[in-house]
């Protein structure tokens, strides 16, 4: 299948591709490691636009490490992730993330910043970021730098603030190596699956109480979302088969998932339920 | 007989090629000037056209050609489907190459078109106008069957064909039964999902020949081509590649009729490789099944009556549903001796994708069911799945309710054990949320296809002057090890290494005629003209060698390029010189021999009785399940796959097509199912249509029995689609045993599971 009707432009560095940007407005489109791109060109959902392709900018690659800030470059592939000690250590939600992403021969091309600027309620790196209470770091000519919260970055399924001109440089949160964590995906096969549901879950504990615990659902909304209601149930509480069953009734209530050809909304609803008990247990273990 | 070639773990002649990728594939394949083809389908199921309009697609530069129906010399044409012999109305059908008047599915070829570059041929299709008037269309068999329903075609009924069998009496079984058993099943539509989509390229060559190179499963189709076109049939040659794929996909026409006819006014070379998302919306699907099912049995567990209907969906035109359609009816009540069966079946066009060949062709439906029935009758009577089976299932000398008695070897109640008790001891789950499960299934599929078709393959064996073979033999080689199967043969029967043997395979212009790579026919009809030929070359090199070395014939064996005497071992020639000697005698190396199956009418009504196929291969699956309570996850831990193949000619290749067929229909029981939801495909992609991937696969573990009983070569049996039988049911038994739900409409997803356990509490 050709890919005609698009201009193509590679920028060598940050800045240039900030200007190309700025001049192509609502016609470009980024390009990173195109697994959302070329699939979308094929289904022409994706039409006539300016192809900027940043893959090869290294400014946006690696992992840093700034006193208790963890920051990952937006072009930092699935496997970088999944090999780096420091994600491992420090943010054992995304490391668990990245072991269900795709297959190994997409993790090497897949980009944590094109998961992030995709917008899909499903994004596998996007729901361990959310629970990692994560800040998105963009830049452009108009606006400069902003710094948004992860959790106000999506408004719908495919949507999100960024504007024509944003591109996403990184992505940063605290790190995480003191509290538990844990990451489950529930798709239709065990590998190569679109997520029916996932969960991601950090827990950091007062003894046997909780202290604090953040949790993000994936696939289970228009966009992935906190469970606001279920982290305030359990902040302060101390863990007992009651109140694992109390919460994977009240999760259940903060959902809101389609029904499509994959599965019902009934059965999301379920898994929901499921995946918190087994997500909570396993961050206990 | 000893056997030197035959009976061995070889690795296939065309591997390596394949790993390091080399094989030329129907898309690899290129010519100078050639143009690209597209072709514009359908967007409505059901509509009238009104007007096409091709002007502005015509003026595109780079275009070459955009036909419509108009275009097309013979539109319509009363297919037989690759069949040679006169088959009789009821097994033929309308083969219609683009859509005129109405269309009948979304995704039906509408017109085609010819550039200089993918990107304008694609351009071209945006550029054609037609206009529609859409029609209600008919989705659901069941009420396309309804007197006063939406006619799917013009003038044709939607029945498109209907048959029954009669044996005893079946309310008399019914009333003498103790137990009964009733229930409804469904299977979807599934697609082949083979590696590479339809493709082919063609050309117009010197002589006025239009030739086909294309990836098929039956390259007869050139006369079918020749028909479209008005041309006679030996100015149409079709050339097989190898393919990555088929599956039974490939069996009917895709890609050769477009091709031939873009060539024909071009006079340009051609290509035409389908998407993958054209190949889910608009080639050939297994027929879906609605399947109503009781069964009765005696206390003591004898099964004394059955009674199935079956509606199948054909989809929106004809192709191969009649002839799936028998096979389903003939296996219906399974490969069980039962005195009082009833069976009604019938396919019925509707305006969803249309329905043909897929590996268990009508055979593996029913036998979910049938299946699946038998299970429920052992556990209301308290008997284990082997005892049933075995105290129920066909021996030889028994018959099929159509009054078809074996008269050969009937390995069930052996592979049936074997299966089961390879299983090993039963193990409880650590895990409180996971319950394992165990289930069987065992089930018949024919080889060698429908004996009313009269098939035949001809194969030809010639010995080069060096001591070298050559096989010309036009089966196309699906990577099923076709080729490699022939070439073994040759090699024991002339006593030369495999590597000094080259093979031609799937040309119409210069292979002899070997009939359709289907209905797993090629080993037991290519395999056996083969084997002729080459016993008629030794036959001749022994008369030789027997004056040469003044020994009798019947004394002599030919091994490791030489003829040697059996009673005295130092006294032999080598080949080459019989050869020589043979070559200045003017006695010929050659032999190009024909194999016919057995005949039988064509059945003259729906009531079907006797023989309708050569021979079955017999096998048995037993698999371990892990179910997830919570979730309804299946994970499928362990498959024992055991068949009575009859003699094993290549072991790796045998072992292959049963792990295969295992991972083929593991995908049927758990997850493959194509969502046609008012015409419209909701899974259009692999994105939504899945299929296991490596990491969903167990190992599967294969036992052969060697019974020597079939009617191929050395006694073997066909493997390449039994292989696929039995896995579906025993899965389904296996959920069955694990957590107690009958699941009764394939796939048994884990939502299907997860509410199935929730409503039985
Ligand atoms: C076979 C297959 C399997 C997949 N499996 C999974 C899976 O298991 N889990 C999952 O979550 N996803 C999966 N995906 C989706 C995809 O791989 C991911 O969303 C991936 O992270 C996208 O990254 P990319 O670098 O390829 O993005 P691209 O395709 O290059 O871009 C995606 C989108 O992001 C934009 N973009 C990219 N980089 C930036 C940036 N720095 N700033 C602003 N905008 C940007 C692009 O313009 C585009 O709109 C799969 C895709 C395929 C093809």
């Amino acid at each position: 299948m050709g890919v005609s009707g698009f201009a193509y432009i590679s920028p060598s560095t940050k800045e240039e591709t900030l200007t190309v940007l700025s001049e192509a407005g609502e016609k470009g489109r980024i390009v990173a490691g195109s697994t959302n791109v070329l699939p979308d060109i094929r289904a022409r959902k994706i039409a006539g636009c300016i192809l900027v392709d940043i893959s090869h900018l290294r400014e946006l690659k690696g992992i840093e490490i700034a006193g208790d800030t963890v920051t990952i470059g937006s072009l930092t592939t699935i496997s970088e992730l999944l090999q780096s000690a420091v994600i491992a250590k420090e943010a054992g939600v995304l490391w668990q993330a990245c072991r269900c992403f795709a297959d190994p021969l997409v993790r090497n091309r897949a980009t944590i910043g094109g998961n992030i600027a995709n917008a899909s309620p499903a994004a596998d790196g996007v729901v361990p970021l959310l629970a990692l209470e994560a800040t998105v770091n963009v830049e452009s000519k108009a606006r400069g730098k902003r710094a948004i919260p992860l959790d106000e970055f999506f408004t719908g399924p495919g949507k999100s603030v960024l504007e024509p001109g944003e591109l996403i440089t990184s992505v940063s949160f605290a790190k995480t190596s003191a509290m538990k964590s844990a990451f489950i995906k529930f798709g239709l096969r065990k590998a190569m699956a679109i997520s029916l549901a996932s969960i991601g879950m950090v827990v950091g504990f007062n003894g046997d109480t909780i202290a604090r615990v953040s949790i993000a659902l994936g696939a289970l909304a228009p966009t992935p979302v906190r469970a606001r209601e279920t982290e305030k149930y359990l902040a302060g509480k101390k863990i007992d088969d009651e109140i694992i069953a109390r919460a994977s009734e009240l999760i259940k209530t903060e959902v809101n998932p389609i029904s499509d050809v994959r599965a019902s909304r009934d059965y999301r609803q379920h898994l929901t339920g499921v995946l918190f008990r087994r997500a909570i247990e396993a961050a206990l273990a | 007989m000893e056997l030197n070639v035959i009976g061995k773990g070889l690795p296939k002649v065309d591997a390596w090629a394949k790993v390091k990728g080399k094989t030329v594939y129907a898309d690899d394949f290129s010519l100078p000037g050639m143009l690209y083809a597209k072709v514009l389908r359908s967007k409505y199921p059901a509509a009238r056209i009104l007007s096409i309009d091709t002007s502005r697609a015509k003026q595109l530069p780079g275009v070459h050609a955009v036909l419509t129906a108009k275009d097309v010399p013979n539109n319509n044409l009363r297919a037989k489907f690759g069949q040679s012999t006169d088959v009789g109305a009821q097994f033929e059908g309308l083969y219609r190459v683009l859509a005129e008047e109405k269309v009948r599915f979304l995704g039906e070829p509408v017109a085609l078109v010819a550039a200089e570059s993918l990107q304008i041929a694609e351009e071209a299709l945006d550029l054609i106008e037609v206009t529609y008037e859409p029609l209600p269309g008919v989705f659901d068999p069941v009420e396309a069957l309804k007197p006063g329903a939406y006619p799917v075609g013009e003038n044709e009924s939607n029945v498109v064909s209907r048959f029954k069998i009669r044996k005893g009496d079946i309310d008399a079984g019914f009333a003498a039964a103790d137990v009964i058993v009733e229930n409804t099943y469904h299977v979807p539509f599934v697609d082949h999902a083979y590696l590479e989509p339809e493709s082919g390229v063609a050309w117009l060559d010197e002589d006025g020949v239009i030739n086909i190179r294309v990836s098929t499963q039956v390259i007869e189709h050139f006369r079918t081509v020749a028909e479209v076109l008005g041309l006679p049939q030996n100015r149409v040659r079709v050339i097989g590649t190898w393919l990555g794929g088929g599956f039974g996909g490939k069996e009917d026409i895709t890609v050769e009729s477009f091709l031939a006819l873009l060539v024909w006014k071009t006079g340009r070379p051609v290509k035409l490789t389908y998407t993958r998302e054209e190949s889910l919306l608009a080639h050939s699907k297994r027929h879906p099944f609605l399947m109503k099912y009781k069964t009765g049995a005696t206390k003591d567990g004898r099964i004394i009556a059955l009674e199935a209907e079956l509606i199948a969906d054909a989809g929106a035109y004809t192709y191969l549903t009649p002839w799936v359609l028998l096979y389903a009816t003939v296996n219906a009540a399974g490969p069980y001796d039962i005195p009082n069966v009833k069976v009604d079946s019938v396919a019925v066009l509707t305006n969803n994708p249309f329905t043909s060949a897929n590996r268990g062709f009508g055979a593996i439906q029913p036998n979910v069911a049938y299946e699946s029935q038998v299970d429920e009758l052992a556990r209301v009577l308290g008997m284990d799945p082997l005892t049933i089976r075995q105290k129920n299932c066909l021996r030889q000398g028994a018959s099929l309710a159509t009054g078809f008695t074996f008269d050969r070897y009937v390995a069930l109640p052996e592979v049936a054990e074997k299966a089961w008790q390879a299983l090993g001891p039963a193990k409880e789950s650590q895990d409180k949320r996971i319950r394992i499960g165990r289930g069987l299934a065992i089930g018949m599929m024919s080889y060698g296809r429908l004996t009313f078709l009269h098939d035949s393959s001809r194969s030809y064996v010639k010995l080069e002057l060096d001591g070298s073979a050559v096989i010309r033999c036009g089966v196309p080689d699906l990577g099923g090890g076709q080729a490699q199967a022939l070439c073994q043969i040759v090699a024991e029967e002339l006593g030369i290494p495999i590597e000094k043997i080259k093979i031609y395979i799937s040309d119409t212009a210069l292979t002899p005629l070997a009939g359709t790579t289907t209905a797993t026919r090629q080993l037991y009809m290519s395999g056996n003209a083969t084997l002729k030929a080459a016993r008629e070359i030794k036959e001749r090199l022994l008369t030789k060698a027997s004056t040469m070395l003044n020994v009798r014939k019947a004394y002599l064996k030919i091994e490791n390029e030489k003829i040697v005497s059996l009673v005295e071992p130092g006294n032999f020639v080598s080949l080459k010189d019989v050869i020589a000697q043979c070559s200045s005698e003017g006695i010929e190396l050659f032999c190009e021999a024909q194999f016919n199956a057995p005949f039988t009418d064509i059945p003259a009504s729906e009531l079907i009785t006797g023989q309708t196929h050569p021979d079955f291969t017999f096998g048995a699956y037993a698999v371990e399940v892990a179910v997830d309570l919570e979730t309804g996850v299946v994970e499928v831990q362990k498959v024992v796959a055991c068949y009575d193949v009859g003699k094993a000619l290549n072991v790796l290749n045998v072992e292959g097509q049963l792990e295969g067929g295992a991972i083929y229909c593991l995908g049927y029981a758990l997850m493959e199912e194509l969502v046609v939801d008012q015409g419209r495909l909701k899974t259009p992609s692999f994105s939504e249509y899945l299929i296991p991937t490596a990491a969903d696969v167990p190992d599967v573990e294969t036992i052969l029995v060697e019974s020597g009983s079939g009617l191929g070569p050395y006694g073997a049996k066909g493997v390449g689609e039994p292989a696929c039988n039995s896995i579906a049911p025993a899965i389904l038994n296996a959920i069955r045993d694990a957590v107690g739900v009958r699941i009764t409409s394939l796939p048994a997803t884990p939502e299907k599971i997860v509410f199935a356990m929730q409503k039985k509490q």
